[in-house]
C-alpha cells in the first residue's frame, strides 16, 4: 500500500449519502497537502507537509 | 474471485466525490477550513469553483488534484485539531482530525502562530481506492 493510500478514509456514512453508488462499493479517498503560515509582509513562518498519519516536516521560514 | 473495478469506474467515482464540493449555493466555492476541537473556524481558505481537476491514474492510483486554493483571510491563532472541506452552502463532506499523534492526519505542528496573517494552502491531491 503506498503512504497515500493509508491516510484519512471518508467515513462510508458520508460516502453513501454524497457520492455516487460506484464510490459507495468501497471507495475511499486520501488526501496530501501542505499548509503555509505567512506572516507580517507576507513572509512565510512556516510550511507543515500534511498527509498519511505520519508525522511530517515542518520547514521554519524566513518569517521567524 | 477477487473483486475488480476499472480504472474508469474509478475515475467516474472520485470526479463524483469531488464535484460534492462544487455543489449547494451561496459561496462562490466550496472551502477548506481548519477549526479548533469545538468546531470554531480558525481559518478558511476557499477552493476554486471547480474545486477538483478531473481525476486520472496516476502511477497505478485514481488522482485528483485541487485547483488553486485562496489563502486565507487572517486567520485566528490557536491550535488545529479539525479539517473540514465544504461545499458552497457550508455543508461539510469531508471532515477529518488533527493532531501531533492518533489523528486522523498527524502533523509536526498543529499551531497556527501568533502573528500570521494568512494561511495557504498548496499540492491537495486526494487518492481514490476501492476495496
Amino acid at each position: 500500500m503506498s503512504e497515500e493510500n493509508k491516510i484519512v478514509d471518508v467515513p462510508m456514512d458520508k460516502v453513501l449519502e454524497m457520492a455516487p453508488r460506484a464510490f459507495a462499493a468501497g471507495g475511499k479517498v486520501s488526501a496530501r497537502f501542505t499548509l503555509g503560515f505567512l506572516g507580517a509582509d507576507g513572509k512565510l513562518l512556516k510550511t507543515i507537509d500534511c498527509h498519511a498519519t505520519d508525522i511530517k516536516e515542518v520547514k521554519d521560514g524566513e518569517g521567524l | 474471485m477477487a473483486k475488480v473495478y476499472s480504472n474508469a469506474g474509478k475515475i467516474a467515482a472520485c470526479d463524483g466525490w469531488c464535484d460534492i464540493f462544487d455543489g449547494g449555493s451561496g459561496d462562490a466555492s466550496g472551502d477548506f477550513v481548519l477549526m479548533t476541537s469545538a468546531d470554531a473556524i480558525l481559518a478558511t481558505l476557499p477552493f476554486s469553483s471547480t474545486a477538483f481537476a478531473a481525476s486520472a491514474v496516476v502511477g497505478g492510483a485514481v488522482k485528483a488534484s485541487a485547483n488553486a486554493i485562496t489563502n486565507s483571510a487572517t486567520p485566528t491563532a490557536g491550535a488545529i485539531a479539525k479539517g473540514a472541506w465544504r461545499d458552497r452552502s457550508n455543508a461539510a463532506h469531508f471532515t477529518f482530525g488533527i493532531a501531533v499523534s492518533g489523528s486522523d492526519m498527524d502533523i509536526a505542528d498543529v499551531n497556527i502562530p501568533g502573528g500570521t496573517t494568512a494561511v495557504t494552502c498548496s499540492g491537495l491531491v486526494v487518492t481514490f481506492t476501492m476495496s
